[in-house]
């Protein structure tokens, strides 16, 4: 739980959050030449619901691997990682499997759709993994979302024949068409170009705005104004935490002055 | 070439599975011919060994003593061909013999041990040292061994005219170098020189006699100069002194050579059919395997060229790869084959009856290996042509070209069931990456149905033309023609539903050549046509379609047959089909045979109805035509019985061990394609798991895939055998005298192999994808 403030964008208030994922002491290391590569060194970290988070760091600085630590997609060599009271850490594999289909969205920096479904199928196919919803509610729910991405005309397209940005924007219908507690994202502008990268940024605050809480890693200072909590990762630690008032588009430049300056304090 | 080399060592160390499945392919493969072959030679070495040591090397007939004058046996030493002839007696015995209390047909012929002939002992090994049969003693032929009635301790009575007074004890069985093939009618036993002397002399009926118990019949071994053409030398023989004709029978050196390796040939043609099949099947697994490669490894290959590799020096790589692979499979076949080779030897020795060597034809596998490599090496010249298209700007670009799928089909992937309609896109998104394992499937299906067809369709009224019957009545002193019809018109009387038959036999001459020629009435035919009837006048014969062909006629056509001194032209009215004479053999009526001078009596066998009281009709019979006929109850003949358990057995060994290798051939086809999908796809199988799908799930998914597409195969290979298994199966069975192979096609013929095939492409598919547990998302994931 942190203290923040809804009126004045620079002040704390006490507002009680709650925090979806909980990492105490996480640590992951590789072997490597018959010895071990830390990555990790004992981060503790919190996610709160409703936020949009950013983990920002140096290439090879343990962003993105904190972030599949968090996300259950890579066990995490020591520490321990609580999502809605059980440890991702010592979970079993059917059960990750639940909450990627269940709780979690995932949205990678090379899209990673399906090469072989089209654009609707990308989306419905997890979907139908969820029980609690029909066939035919899922693929309505689909069709929202892919309107919303502004993809309806294309939904019947494979990937292949869909420009970078549309399969992004599918890739985010994907990860929300069951609706996630956390939406996990790895540098998913990292493939795009300016005009797609605004498209997805865009998109993804809007999402935040509707409540979906966000954990986004990006290198790009552009990507992280949109955030509401901007961590700062080095050599597998936590070096620094950033709070900022949600985003409007009218304080992108002084958000962006304010991220840099931080940034740079940080020896970014 | 070096550096050629180099790559193929990194290639194989890469990609070491695929490397082991063409080793394995070709290794079964190469055992199965080896198998064969050996086998084959094997089974001729121990025929023409055994025809040398029975001295029938020319030309050998049976007469009945007496029926051979002086002037006939002069023509032998006239004839510049004759070289040198032998006589041997042997005794025939016509009753029922009685086996430690059972009824039994054999043996039917006695001889002496003339010294020729070879023993086995208990463990079927030829006894070294010379055999001595002592009184008393008698010794079998080796196909006898099979009818646990007929053991070492067994006590054979045979009738004479005085009765079941000549007693014998069984000490062994020996080899018939002559007549021991299982599908001679023919089982002759060996007694000791001074029974035989003494029944020869005291026990001999005349052929004259009402009822001959003991008949003398003599074998005639005629040796031929180098050359010599025996057909010729038998109708010189013939023109001038009819001895030939004047025999029961005859045959040429040739005929008892195919003769005695009929059923090993067709064992063997079926095997060579199959390893046809396995080759095409590893041409198709390893046209698979270098288009997947070339896929896959698109960047690579194209990073080759841009360094200077040449397309021919590129497909030299995959050349010597599987190459290495073929040699190394075919070494190891022939290893393997050697133990295999004894076991089925050892199979093959119960329908031969003579003592095989197991030996290895080394230098046949050798160049039968060098052949199909080549053939491999062609077609892997041929799949590897699209090295040639190979852009190396595109490979050093990141790859191929993007992929769109055209055939999907537009089936809209479903919530229920889920797993199948994913399935059902992986199959149709790359439907030619598996076109080859459905392939492999339809060829594997059609030929397990073959196989099954062919096992359910040799059953012994199929072929052996056994009507079943209730009572046999046979001809005693007093019987005259005319007492054939009392008889029908009494029994009828009994049971009005009853079917009675008559039957005899004799040789006859047709074109120069000759043939057994069945003589029958009945209501029943004792042969089904396979076109147009059987006969029912006195001028109309029945003649088998492998006769026909042989003589050149058709049906409606007349044919010219010769008995003894008599002539007379009958009409062919239909074709049947028999596996006795090798499909050699005619039919006629009773008429027909009196036409001929075939006066001698016949044998009645009635079938009586349902419920009917088989004793009580029998004992009607001996008592109203007592001295005219002797009825007995029918007893299964044993001959036919042994016969029809031993060929069951080598059927069933060789479609059992063809189902092993078809499903052995599919586990490797199955791991080969599953290891370069799993690799294509690792990125989608990831991302699969990103999306919650689970381990389990994705494989059922993998292996689901592989039984849908086993079952398209299977379905393929169905179909294609209602259309090609009779064709298939008459060419393959014409040796043994089915030229029309009509199968019998049952639900549990499709659905057994279909089965077998679906569920060992789902095993395997599901085994093989075990990697995907293992796979970790993160892997997939790039930064």
């Amino acid at each position: 739980m942190i203290e923040y403030s809804h009126d004045k964008p620079n002040e704390r208030m006490t507002i009680m959050k709650e925090a979806i994922i909980s990492a105490k002491g996480l640590c992951k290391s590789f072997a490597h030449n018959g010895g071990q590569i830390h990555i990790l060194s004992g981060v503790d970290l919190d996610i709160y619901k409703g936020d949009f988070t950013v983990i920002m760091g140096a290439s090879g600085s343990g962003k993105s691997t904190t972030l599949y630590a968090l996300s259950g997609m890579d066990r995490a060599t020591a520490g321990e990682v609580i999502f809605k009271g059980e440890d991702l850490v010592k979970m079993s594999e059917k059960k990750l499997a639940q909450l990627r289909h269940g709780e979690f969205g995932f949205i990678f920096q090379q899209m990673h759709l399906i090469s072989n479904l089209t654009l609707f199928e990308n989306v419905t196919v997890p979907g139908y993994l969820n029980k609690k919803r029909s066939a035919a509610e899922t693929d309505e729910y689909a069709n929202e979302l892919l309107d919303k991405m502004g993809l309806s005309k294309i939904k019947s397209h494979l990937p292949s024949q869909c420009s970078g940005g549309e399969q992004q924007r599918c890739a985010i219908a994907r990860a929300v068409v069951n609706e996630p507690e956390l939406l996990f994202a790895d540098e998913p502008t990292g493939a795009l170009n300016r005009r797609n990268t605004t498209e997805v940024l865009d998109l993804l605050t809007e999402l935040n705005k509707n409540g979906q809480s966000i954990l986004m890693v990006t290198h790009d200072a552009r990507a992280a104004v949109r955030a509401s909590r901007i961590i700062y990762i080095e050599d597998g630690a936590v070096m620094g935490e950033l709070e900022l008032s949600p985003y409007t588009p009218e304080e992108e430049k002084s958000r962006e002055s304010q991220v840099n300056a931080w940034l740079s304090s940080m020896e970014w | 070439m070096r550096s050629i080399l180099k790559i193929m060592w990194a290639n194989i160390r890469y990609k070491k599975g695929a490397f082991k499945g063409v080793i394995a392919l070709m290794a079964v493969m190469i055992m199965s011919l080896a198998i064969t072959l050996s086998n084959t030679d094997n089974n001729k070495r121990a025929i023409n060994q055994a025809l040398e040591r029975a001295d029938a090397t020319g030309i050998f007939f049976v007469a009945k003593s007496g029926d051979i004058t002086d002037e006939m046996l002069a023509s032998l030493d006239n004839n510049k061909d004759v070289t040198g002839w032998r006589k041997e007696k042997r005794l025939s015995m016509t009753e029922m013999k009685d086996v430690d209390g059972k009824r039994k047909d054999a043996p039917d012929m006695l001889c002496k041990n003339d010294g020729r002939y070879r023993f086995f002992d208990e463990n079927d090994k030829l006894i070294d040292e010379k055999v001595t049969i002592n009184e008393g003693e008698i010794y079998l032929a080796y196909k006898m061994k099979k009818d646990g009635d007929f053991k070492v301790g067994s006590t054979i009575k045979v009738c004479t005219e005085n009765g079941y007074d000549e007693s014998f004890t069984v000490k062994g069985f020996y080899e018939d170098p002559l007549f021991g093939q299982i599908l001679w009618g023919l089982n002759n036993a060996l007694i000791s020189d001074s029974d035989f002397d003494r029944i020869y002399s005291e026990k001999l009926d005349s052929d004259e006699a009402a009822i001959p118990y003991i008949v003398s019949n003599d074998y005639y071994y005629i040796d031929l100069r180098d050359g010599a053409d025996a057909k010729e030398v038998m109708n010189d023989l013939n023109a001038e002194s009819g001895i030939i004709n004047a025999s029961q029978f005859s045959y040429e050196k040739s005929t008892f050579e195919k003769f005695n390796s009929l059923i090993v040939d067709t064992g063997t043609k079926v095997v060579t059919l199959f390893v046809t099949l396995l080759l095409v099947i590893v041409l198709i697994t390893i046209n698979d395997n270098i288009a997947s490669s070339v896929e896959m490894d698109y960047a690579s290959l194209g990073i080759l060229k841009a360094n200077g590799f040449t397309k021919w020096q590129i497909r030299m790589i995959f050349i010597c790869q599987y190459v290495l692979a073929l040699i190394i499979g075919a070494v190891i076949g022939i290893i393997l084959s050697i133990p295999l080779t004894g076991l089925l030897g050892g199979q093959f020795m119960k329908i031969t009856a003579l003592f095989t060597e197991n030996k290895l034809s080394l230098g046949k596998c050798v160049i039968a290996s060098v052949i199909i490599m080549a053939i491999c090496v062609f077609f892997i010249s041929l799949a590897t042509r699209r090295v040639g298209r190979i852009s190396p700007v595109r490979a050093i670009c990141g790859g191929k070209e993007e992929v769109h799928f055209d055939s999907r089909l537009n089936l809209r992937i479903r919530k229920n069931p889920l797993d199948f309609f994913v399935t059902l896109r992986q199959i149709t998104s790359r439907i030619t990456a598996y076109i080859g394992s459905s392939l492999i499937v339809s060829l594997l299906v059609f030929f397990m149905i073959c196989v099954m067809a062919l096992t359910d369709g040799l059953d012994a009224k199929t072929i052996f033309a056994q009507n079943e019957k209730d009572i046999i009545a046979v001809v005693d002193s007093d019987f005259e023609l005319s007492d054939m019809e009392a008889l029908s018109y009494f029994v009828r009387e009994k049971d009005e539903d009853a079917k009675i038959s008559f039957k005899d036999w004799l040789t006859c001459n047709i074109k120069d050549e000759q043939y057994y020629v069945q003589v029958y009435d009945g209501e029943e035919s004792l042969f089904p046509p396979l076109d147009g009837r059987p006969p029912q006048y006195d001028n109309e014969i029945y003649v088998t379609e492998l006769l026909a062909d042989e003589i050149g006629k058709k049906i409606g056509d007349s044919v010219l047959l010769h008995y003894n001194d008599n002539e007379e032209e009958y009409i062919i009215t239909g074709f049947f089909q028999t596996v006795y004479e090798a499909g050699r053999e005619a039919q006629i009526t009773i008429d027909g045979a009196r036409r001929l001078g075939k006066d001698s009596p016949c044998e009645a066998d009635i079938r009586l109805s349902e419920g009917a009281d088989k004793e009580s009709v029998k004992a009607a019979i001996n008592e109203k035509f007592d001295g005219v006929y002797q009825a007995s109850l029918s007893e299964p003949d044993s001959s036919i019985e042994n016969m029809m358990d031993t060929v069951d057995t080598l059927l069933i060994s060789i479609s059992t061990a063809i189902y092993v290798v078809c499903i052995v051939f599919a586990a490797i086809a199955v791991h080969l394609v599953c290891a370069k999908t799993f690799q294509r796809e690792r990125k989608d199988i990831g991302i699969y798991k990103s999306q919650g799908f689970t381990s389990s799930r994705l494989r059922g998914q993998f292996a689901l895939r592989f039984a849908v597409l086993a079952l398209i195969g299977a379905a393929i290979g169905s179909v294609s055998a209602v259309f090609l298994t009779r064709p298939l199966l008459s060419a393959l069975m014409r040796i043994v005298g089915l030229s029309n192979f009509l199968p019998d096609f049952g639900p549990m013929m499709f659905l057994l192999p279909a089965a077998a095939m679906t569920f060992s492409f789902f095993v395997f598919a599901y085994i093989a994808s075990s990697r995907i547990k293992g796979l970790e998302v993160r892997e997939l994931i790039t930064e």
